[in-house]
């Protein structure tokens, strides 16, 4: 799920890298639907023009996303 | 503002689990109301505090359950894989009836017996928690209309 959009973000992001950083992406399929100040704003705008289909969003950065989560709490 | 504050004489075992409500976000309810659709109601789970996690996270099944839209896609490391690609989604956290704060969680398998949620720092954003291991009691009290300063930043 969401193979095409991360496709998507990855073939487009150094272009967004150049001209968006520090914005919120929003991708349906292979296509752009728009930049946003914040996610919240991208959130929303994804249920308005998604509806209920998948869709993403991401940060546009300059280094790839480190998420935290703690080794104890997830299943191996 | 909420406070939530809980006693347990095995705290120390189980660590800070508080009862919470999971449900779509509010834009997934619209959305749900311009389709025709009835959205499915919050389903009440045990969620585990842990400050040491950067992001909230839902267990599948409940994110299947609830028939969560996906809405991106990050890589997390586990106990036994790195750069294992989960699926995020826009949910919201109900504190009591009234309180409640929307998130980007993360869909990740959880290993703490009953606990369907983990509650990370996403969420502690909005408030604020305390730990008082001496009395094993615990309290979390949060303003979900005050925005949290952190949320941005490039990490």
């Amino acid at each position: 799920m969401l193979d095409r959009e991360i496709a998507c973000y990855q073939r487009k992001l150094p272009r967004l890298r150049a001209a968006s950083s520090g914005k919120y992406v929003l991708i349906r399929g292979d296509e752009v639907l728009g930049l946003f100040p914040t996610e919240l704003e991208a959130l929303h705008a994804g249920f308005r023009r998604c509806g209920l289909s998948p869709f993403f969003v991401s940060r546009v950065r300059r280094k790839a996303e480190h998420v935290s989560v703690p080794g104890t709490v997830l299943r191996s | 503002m909420v406070r939530l504050s809980r006693q347990h004489a095995a705290l120390r075992q189980r660590g800070p689990i508080i009862a919470v409500g999971v449900g779509p976000s509010a834009a997934a309810i619209a959305a749900y109301a311009r389709a025709g659709r009835k959205p499915p109601a919050p389903v009440p789970v045990l969620a585990l505090i842990d400050s040491g996690s950067g992001r909230s996270i839902l267990q599948h099944d409940l994110a299947v359950e609830l028939q969560l839209t996906p809405v991106g896609a990050v890589e997390i490391d586990t106990p036994s894989s790195v750069d294992l690609s989960v699926m995020e989604y826009f949910a919201r956290f109900w504190l009591d009836r009234t309180t409640s704060v929307e998130l980007k969680v993360l869909e990740a398998p959880l290993r703490v017996p009953r606990v369907r949620a983990l509650i990370g720092r996403d969420l502690l954003a909005y408030g604020q928690f305390s730990y008082d291991g001496r009395r094993n009691e615990f309290t979390l009290e949060v303003a979900p209309g005050a925005h949290p300063t952190s949320r941005d930043e490039e990490v």
